[in-house]
């Protein structure tokens, strides 16, 4: 029992981090906070990919030059989900830019970034 | 036996160009008065060119497309559908003539909106007349919708607002429904196509065709202004009056009615609809249709909602005549489209002209009208008798087939009701002219100028009395009704 | 040519243009007219591919030459010819008509405007032809990014906070989507399309591969709009710029429908349909998007959220026909696509003419546009009358196939429903007709028309309605076997 808790870790920590990221873009406020709990999502989706890549005992996937034989996949982590995260990790950060962007332009309309006054505000300007 | 030509997609297509003529020359008012003229009679005429082929037995086809797997939309011009065109088509031309003095005659706005969708719902009713399967006669019921309501609503008021609002609820919803038994009649039967004698035997057990039957019956008995889908018709009434009596009176209705002889006549079939009981249902509802309407009519004080109450009970007649499920029955019904038609809306130019000419709408104002427009108002004489069912009028000649179908399905409550209804009848039209004639010491100087005003109900109450008299025409009527009737009830 | 080019071809013309068009920031006129040039190649190259998948054929585009399941595959079937064939060409009138309001609502911003409608149509061009999961991630993310800028284009300065609440909501939708690929991926090692569908039917469905499915479908009903997570969709069409929501509107969520029934059908197969439970979902969010939506688009005052609302209602529609598990339904609910995203990208355009023109944006003011916009008006109510479901008009037959599919599957309730959405589509779009032509007009009125380009845009779409309706039954015939080979359903 205790070792299936371990073994499953890495999706305990996803699970707490998409969670936590989720919570915070509801219950939060202010528009900042919530672009922080969106890139909290994101990296929980991330580390997701990245643990799922991870091999007990396992090298970096690069094969040395003086191999002879076939590779033996079990020696070497799986390359693919990290080189998937990597796009990921760029779409996340051009998100975050163009978040970033609106936030600055929001605050200089409505010079709060509070949601419930932001909506008051939209609200009245018919 | 099946010919091919494009005649029937001729007929539609003509009024629709005239109506996106109308459109475009709405500055120049007597081009685009000849516009709805000159497509009256080509209509007319194209629709009659049809007589001497279906007369022959051929059924004229027009294929649109195919739908899905067994299920052409397509249109096929049979003894019934030519008789609806006919009629219709034939009554514009009156129709038109009269709009126009009446339009110009009371400086109405709007007139180019009002003729272009004057010309779309007359499109939509030969549309429905030639239609060949369910799907497009369903395709062209909603046409009819949507071109009606700009002239259900064209006063603008609030009081047409909501009367405008009032059909389309009702004919949207009737709609829904018939879609919904259209596509289940296609997933029971995989076709849609009319045939003489109905094509769903053994489509499904009895209580499902039944049920069937019921929702097939709202879908096109809201048009026909059945008790209890019948209250947008007196609402209607806030239209102008060439709109009451073309489409109120002939066309919308009669295209409900027309409906509901199809469904009976070549959807379900006389034998189905008696196996699984329904014809009683209906002859139930008609009468009782009759009844109501008629005692509505008697309290009306307002000239065109009595006539139409009086439309609505008239219309059950016809109902009622279906129902029968015999053929007299079948041909009383046919005969009764056309013969009320005529006579209905020579009632209704009646009103118009009355209303142009005093702005008169209630009965109780018009004592001594008949003084100030003698010919207007034994026109209206001419169509009350008629209604009546008076000898030497046309009106005689239908209630006599519907007379002989119930006493051939021996509905003697069906005859009871006919012969009822024809005192209802007098009861509530001749009072109206009883007033019309009645001396009250007013002086009234006869003034029956503008010819395209009151020219029109003297033609229709001329038609009605000759309907009713020369063999001829009435042979041509009796060819197309006998045609339709031998083909359901075969032989 | 080699056919094997022709997907990298359609991604590429507007793609390399985006690229371009910054080039020439000292002309900006002549941003647009390469907008539609890259635009018009691609919808060339569509056509040729269609021409070439018409019969059912596929062509194969392997990224680098890299074989799959280690390489990116690009795929043209006949249904994504179809859909990229929708999307161009539709992104090309668009563009044509949106000339002129772009001028006035993004005076300073031109240049980036068109580069990022060029990388947003390119996006969806790489939705439509990927086949593989994850390109479908990246390109779905650029295709958002692209839409929140839209969205915030213009000038109004609640387009920003809308277009943020969009990229929050839209970004937890594709985190979902990106989490379900790597569940799928855990499971079966592969990212390929056609390589998943085989794994994944030898392995059969395990708990992974259900949680993976499920966070798929969520993700992508976030994006498309689907009850109950449309709340972005509303405040993103309306105080998006008129030209934007032109774009936005009718093809964004519809190329997120395709991947969805693309996934659905294809990656996991049709099966699940009915064992992991998905169709009746579907079925019941369709049917509540539709009561929900309609209802609210008839509470509405300003046409642009009328039109949301609408547009949320019929996506509600298209996801209850696929639920159904009926392929006449299917076909016809790519059919709907077709015709809706045609219906409202000319309703959208008559509204940016209303607000260009004349500043009108509230249904109670549309009885001034009568006499004013004759025309504009003519195509608003052919294409209002189209989405009610009146034949001929193209909306009628998409619905009547949905409806026959419902009657086929056995499930008569919901071809009420299907019957019912007319009805309530009638109930708005007839409240807007009724006060557009049937209120008194106080002033004394001079035509006025919309700028030319919008209004032969506008013309053109509104005939071609009439044009899709008598074709539609020929279209319906000809997809019933080859939009979705018997294979797969």
């Amino acid at each position: 029992m205790l070792n299936q808790i371990v073994g499953l870790f890495n999706y305990g920590a996803t699970f707490f981090l998409i969670l936590f990221g989720i919570y915070i873009m509801i219950v939060r406020n202010n528009y900042f906070r919530k672009t922080i709990g969106m890139v909290i999502l994101q990296t929980g989706v991330i580390l997701f990919f990245i643990s799922i890549a991870a091999k007990w005992g396992a090298s970096i996937p690069i094969i040395p030059h003086d191999l002879h034989g076939t590779v033996d996949p079990t020696l070497y982590e799986n390359p693919l989900p990290h080189a998937l995260m990597l796009t990921a990790i760029v779409v996340g950060v051009s998100t975050l830019g163009v978040a970033l962007t609106l936030l600055v332009s929001i605050f200089r309309s409505y010079h709060t970034l509070e949601e419930d006054k932001i909506l008051k505000e939209m609200g009245d300007r018919k | 036996m099946e010919i091919y030509s494009i005649r029937p997609i001729l007929a539609i297509l003509v009024s629709a160009i005239a109506a996106a003529l109308i459109l475009f020359t709405n500055k120049h008012k007597n081009l685009r008065e000849s516009w709805t003229l000159i497509a009256a009679t080509l209509k007319f005429l194209i629709v009659l060119s049809l007589f001497p082929l279906v007369t022959e037995g051929k059924v004229v086809v027009f294929k649109f497309f195919e739908l899905l797997p067994g299920v052409t939309c397509s249109l096929r011009v049979d003894a019934l559908g030519l008789y609806f065109a006919l009629v219709s088509s034939g009554l514009w031309i009156v129709t038109s003539i009269f709009s126009i003095g009446y339009m110009r005659g009371l400086q109405e706005h709007e007139q180019t909106r009002y003729f272009a969708s004057f010309a779309l719902s007359l499109s939509a009713t030969i549309g429905i007349a030639f239609a060949g399967d369910l799907l497009t006669m369903f395709a062209f019921y909603e046409l009819l919708t949507i071109a009606t309501y700009p002239l259900v609503a064209h006063k603008e008021t609030q009081e047409a607002i909501v009367a405008g609002r009032k059909y389309l609820v009702y004919c949207l919803g009737a709609a829904s429904v018939f879609l919904f038994c259209i596509a289940w009649t296609y997933s029971q039967t995989g076709t849609l196509t009319f045939q003489p004698g109905g094509f769903l035997e053994n489509a499904a057990d009895p209580k499902t065709l039944g049920l069937l039957f019921i929702l097939f019956i709202y879908g096109a008995g809201v048009k026909s202004a059945l008790f209890p889908v019948h209250a947008w018709l007196p609402t209607a009434m806030v239209a102008p009056t060439p709109v009451s009596a073309l489409l109120h009176a002939v066309a919308v209705v009669k295209a409900g009615v027309f409906g509901i002889l199809r469904i009976v006549g070549f959807v379900f079939g006389p034998d189905l609809i008696r196996d699984i009981g329904m014809g009683n249902v209906l002859a139930f509802l008609a009468g009782f249709t009759i009844l109501f309407a008629s005692m509505m009519a008697l309290a009306q004080d307002n000239l065109k909602r009595r006539l139409a109450y009086s439309t609505i009970s008239q219309l059950a007649y016809i109902v009622l005549g279906s129902a029968l499920l015999t053929p007299s029955g079948y041909v009383g019904s046919m005969l009764h489209l056309s013969n009320h038609a005529m006579m209905k809306i020579t009632l209704f130019f009646c009103a118009g002209v009355i209303y142009v000419k005093t702005h008169k709408e209630n009965i109780s104002e018009m004592r001594g009208i008949g003084y100030k427009l003698p010919w207007t108002m034994i026109a209206f004489t001419v169509g009350a008798i008629g209604l009546s069912g008076f000898p030497a009028f046309s009106g005689f000649i239908s209630k006599w087939y519907l007379c002989k179908g119930a006493i051939e399905a021996k509905l003697w409550g069906a005859l009871a009701i006919y012969l009822g209804g024809a005192l209802l009848n007098a009861a509530y039209l001749v009072p109206v002219v009883v007033t019309a004639f009645s001396r009250n010491g007013q002086n009234f100087k006869p003034d029956e100028s503008s010819w395209t005003l009151t020219k029109p109900p003297v033609i229709t109450a001329i038609l009605t009395i000759l309907f009713g008299l020369i063999p001829l025409l009435i042979g041509w009527q009796l060819e197309l009704a006998n045609m339709a009737a031998r083909g359901i009830f075969g032989g | 040519m080699n056919p094997n080019m022709i997907p990298a071809l359609i991604f590429l013309c507007p793609f390399m243009t985006a690229l371009m068009v910054p080039f020439f920031h000292t002309k900006r006129s002549v941003s647009q007219i390469l907008t539609l040039a890259a635009l018009a190649g691609s919808f060339f190259f569509s056509l040729k591919g269609l021409s070439i998948t018409g019969n059912g054929s596929v062509i194969h585009h392997y990224m680098g030459n890299w074989t799959p399941p280690y390489g990116i595959e690009w795929r043209l079937d006949t249904l994504s010819a179809f859909m990229s064939l929708l999307v161009s060409a539709l992104a090309f009138i668009v563009i044509f008509a949106t000339g002129v309001t772009v001028e006035k609502e993004c005076t300073n911003a031109k240049i980036p405007y068109y580069t990022i409608v060029l990388l947003h149509v390119a996006s969806l061009l790489g939705i439509i032809l990927t086949h593989d999961l994850f390109n479908l991630f990246v390109f779905l993310e650029v295709a958002s990014l692209t839409a929140y800028a839209l969205v915030a284009s213009g000038n109004d300065t609640r387009g920003n906070v809308a277009s943020f609440r969009y990229l929050l909501i839209g970004t937890a939708g594709a985190s979902f989507y990106l989490l379900g690929v790597g569940y799928l991926y855990a499971a079966t090692g592969t990212l390929n399309m056609t390589d998943m569908a085989l794994r994944l039917q030898e392995l059969g469905i395990s708990r992974t591969v259900f949680l993976g499915v499920t966070l798929i479908l969520i993700g992508l009903a976030i994006k498309m709009g689907l009850f109950p997570f449309h709340g972005w969709l509303p405040d993103a069409y309306t105080h998006a710029s008129d030209s934007a929501s032109a774009l936005i509107a009718p093809l964004m969520t519809k190329v997120m429908i395709y991947s969805f029934i693309r996934i659905v059908l294809w990656v996991i197969g049709r099966n699940t349909l009915t064992t992991l439970g998905i169709g009746p979902i579907l079925t019941v969010f369709g049917t509540l998007a539709i009561v929900a939506g309609s209802i609210m688009a008839f509470m509405q005052r300003r046409f642009k959220r009328l039109l949301a609302y609408s547009s949320i209602s019929h996506i509600g529609l298209i996801m209850l026909a696929f639920g159904l598990g009926n392929k006449t339904a299917l076909i016809g609910a790519f059919l709907h696509i077709l015709n809706h995203a045609c219906m409202k990208a000319a309703l959208f355009l008559v509204a940016a003419t209303a607000y260009h023109r004349h500043g009108i944006d509230d249904i109670f003011d549309f009885s001034k546009l009568r006499g004013k916009m004759p025309y504009t008006m003519a195509a608003f109510c052919v294409a209002a009358l189209s989405m009610v479901g009146i034949p001929p008009l193209a909306g009628f037959f998409g619905k009547w196939y949905i409806l026959v599919g419902s009657l086929q599957a056995g499930k008569p309730i919901f071809a009420v429903l299907v019957v019912l959405s007319s009805l309530l589509t009638a109930l708005y779009f007839f409240k807007v007709i009724e006060q557009t032509f049937f209120h008194r007009q106080k002033e004394n009125v001079t035509v006025q028309e919309g700028p030319l380009a919008l209004v032969i845009s506008t013309g053109s779409l509104a005939i071609g309605l009439l044009i899709l309706g008598y074709f539609a039954p020929a279209i319906f015939h000809w997809g019933f076997n080859l939009l979705v080979p018997a294979g797969v359903f």
